[in-house]
């Protein structure tokens, strides 16, 4: 009862918020926060990208025979690889997993319940590597639950998780756990991920996103010194912290946001390392897209809403930030929305002086400066993410899709998923829905190789 | 690293280029939308009046907040590595979980615990919590043709005598030969 008194509270929040001020000043000045929030936004993250490159990462060799830093004492590495319906992938994702550069390795691939021929493909490259363990699970569980089983069964403090659709890179467990063996607070480091799938316009417009927004937004909260989210598909977790925090918790949709607050509201660090790459597969549908953007916000949702009683205590104040710029942007979403509902109003009836909207397209020295400011983010992810992928200059013809791609489904998202999480039935176990791998190459398909 | 790019129709890949260039040259209407107004034709040529220099000032205030913001990171995380310096607790080594701490976190027996460290492939049954009922490891059921060819019998048996310096002193060993 409590938790659904909380949930109207915060709704009357997110919606009193935007509504009051345009009564208390005007509705021009909801059309500003429209504007400005994403340009302010977009500079502070060139900024913290900048930043970041500059202070260390340009200082870090990258050349095709760099090695990672050596692990004092080589501790055992455990690679740990749920699976759920992966019988395409799964060979690729543990012959990759299996070439790392560092020789003391472990690779547990947990096969959660799947209905294909996981099983079997896990079963037939057991036989070939000993350093290959399977755990079965006899019913689905849902990724949380593969992964704790995954963490009792490694032999090693340092685990590293991937999904069952990404390869890793040859020198990619090194460069995560290497920042572990330096930093005794560390509790997690997250990786790189780039994206393989650029069949559709769909596919090619996330290979900028992910280099102009989220690579971008890693390095400034990096610079921050708190994290919004490890990235599920690629990141390295010291045991010990995952202990103290109780591991993934088995009814959040979205385990990676969870698990990310919940050592942070444990004072462990968590580190990004560009370094760290790993190729992965995403949607390359506009419904696949859909889906899978809808559960990362219905997951942000998920955190804020459990966390939002125990937060505002003094110790987690480093973390007030991270939760500011989260309700900014649910705050910007309800706006939008608004100021779009009195537009269309406004088209039949005559609207009060204080909450008219005359236009919804940005103001002409506005629209300069937010073309402008998306140009130099482009020009900046290419700056310091080229080093990386060669080649990603070509894709950045694509990448002019990526405001209306990252702002407009986040918008979208925003405002479908916060009334869902706040008012849906939360569910005891969060489980595994077959995502959109991108569409799957035929023979005679063009496969490039990068280095 | 093989990047995927399947085979699309032709139709398709000339829509998503002609909507592409249509976005850039939206992306450049923006701009120039936005610059027009501050160059004012005059008697035949570009004049720059008043108005752009308005704009500039308002230009001025935006990368002002802009610098400030920037300068609040960066001065925020050079305040924070300074910080973390003085804390000799972080550079400490962590306490590393324990078998024992494992098992007691996830509920298991000894025994259990043992079967899922153990190498190779095994089944795991979970109850309604997710938590560990039953490990079951798999036994790989072994044709004969993957058995190893059997040692063959040896007909006469050898014991390789080696030579020591104190050789003369010992018994005599029953060699066979």
């Amino acid at each position: 009862m409590l938790d659904r008194l909380l949930a109207l509270l915060v709704l009357a929040i997110v919606l009193g918020v935007p509504l009051g001020l345009i009564f208390l000043v005007t509705g021009q000045f909801l059309m500003d926060f429209v504007f400005f929030y994403p340009l302010f936004m977009s500079g502070l993250w060139i900024s913290g990208g900048l930043y970041f490159w500059l202070h260390w990462e340009r200082h870090w060799p990258w050349k095709d025979d760099t090695l990672p830093p050596p692990l004092e004492g080589e501790p055992l590495i455990s690679i740990l690889i749920p699976c759920y319906n992966e019988g395409d992938n799964a060979a690729d994702t543990i012959h990759a997993a299996l070439a790392q550069h560092y020789p003391n390795i472990e690779v547990i691939a947990i096969n959660d319940g799947s209905k294909d021929n996981t099983a079997e493909v896990l079963d037939a490259l057991a036989k070939e590597d000993p350093r290959l363990r399977v755990l079965h699970l006899a019913e689905n569980q849902g990724k949380a639950v593969a992964l704790r089983m995954g963490a009792i069964a490694a032999r090693s403090e340092y685990l590293v998780c991937i999904d069952g659709d990404a390869l890793l890179a040859p020198n990619t467990a090194a460069y995560l756990v290497a920042p572990m063996l330096d930093n005794a607070r560390l509790g997690a480091v997250t990786g790189n991920p780039r994206i393989r799938t650029r069949s559709t316009l769909v596919g090619r417009v996330q290979v900028g996103e992910f280099s102009s927004i989220i690579g971008l937004i890693k390095r400034t909260q990096r610079v921050f010194g708190r994290i919004f989210t490890v990235s599920g598909v690629i990141v390295a977790f010291r045991r010990t912290a995952l202990n103290r925090v109780g591991y993934w918790s088995p009814d959040m949709i979205t385990e990676d946001i969870d698990i990310s607050w919940k050592l942070q509201l444990d004072h462990w660090s968590i580190f990004y390392e560009p370094r760290a790459l790993c190729w992965i597969l995403m949607p390359e549908t506009l419904r696949g897209l859909w889906k899978q953007r809808l559960r990362w916000a219905q997951g942000g949702a998920e955190v804020l809403f459990k966390n939002i009683r125990g937060i505002w205590q003094y110790r987690h104040r480093y973390l007030w930030p991270l939760l500011f710029e989260y309700c900014l942007s649910t705050g910007w979403a309800f706006t939008f929305l608004l100021s779009v509902i009195f537009w269309a109003v406004g088209k039949f009836v005559v609207m009060p002086e204080a909450i008219a909207v005359d236009h919804l397209m940005p103001p002409a020295f506005t629209g300069l400066l937010l073309a402008f400011v998306c140009l130099v983010q482009f020009a900046v992810s290419i700056i310091i993410d080229r080093r990386y992928e060669p080649g990603l200059g070509k894709t950045m013809f694509w990448v002019v899709w990526y405001p209306i791609a990252f702002w407009f489904v986040s918008l979208l998202t925003t405002l479908v998923s916060f009334p869902k999480v706040l008012f849906g039935q939360h569910q005891k176990r969060a489980r595994w829905v077959s995502p959109d791998r991108g569409i799957k190459p035929l023979g005679d398909d063009e496969e490039e190789v990068i280095k | 690293m093989k990047i995927i790019r399947t085979r699309q129709r032709p139709f398709l890949v000339v829509v998503d280029a002609f909507f592409t260039v249509l976005a850039w040259i939206g992306l450049l209407y923006l701009l120039a939308r936005g610059l027009w107004p501050l160059i004012e034709t005059h008697e035949g040529g570009p004049r720059i009046d008043n108005s752009a220099f308005e704009a500039l000032g308002t230009l001025q205030i935006y990368l002002w907040v802009a610098l400030v913001n920037a300068v609040i990171l960066i001065g925020w995380a050079r305040y924070q590595q300074r910080k973390s310096r003085s804390f000799a607790q972080r550079r400490l080594p962590s306490p590393v979980v324990d078998d024992e701490g494992l098992s007691r976190s996830f509920k298991l027996c000894d025994e259990r615990f043992q079967k899922l460290r153990g190498p190779g492939v095994m089944t795991i049954h979970n109850d309604q919590d997710g938590d560990v009922s039953h490990v079951v490891p798999h036994l790989w059921p072994v044709q004969p043709q993957e058995l190893p060819p059997p040692l063959a019998p040896l007909e006469h048996p050898r014991v390789i005598f080696l030579h020591a310096e104190d050789d003369d002193n010992r018994e005599p060993l029953n060699r066979i030969t």
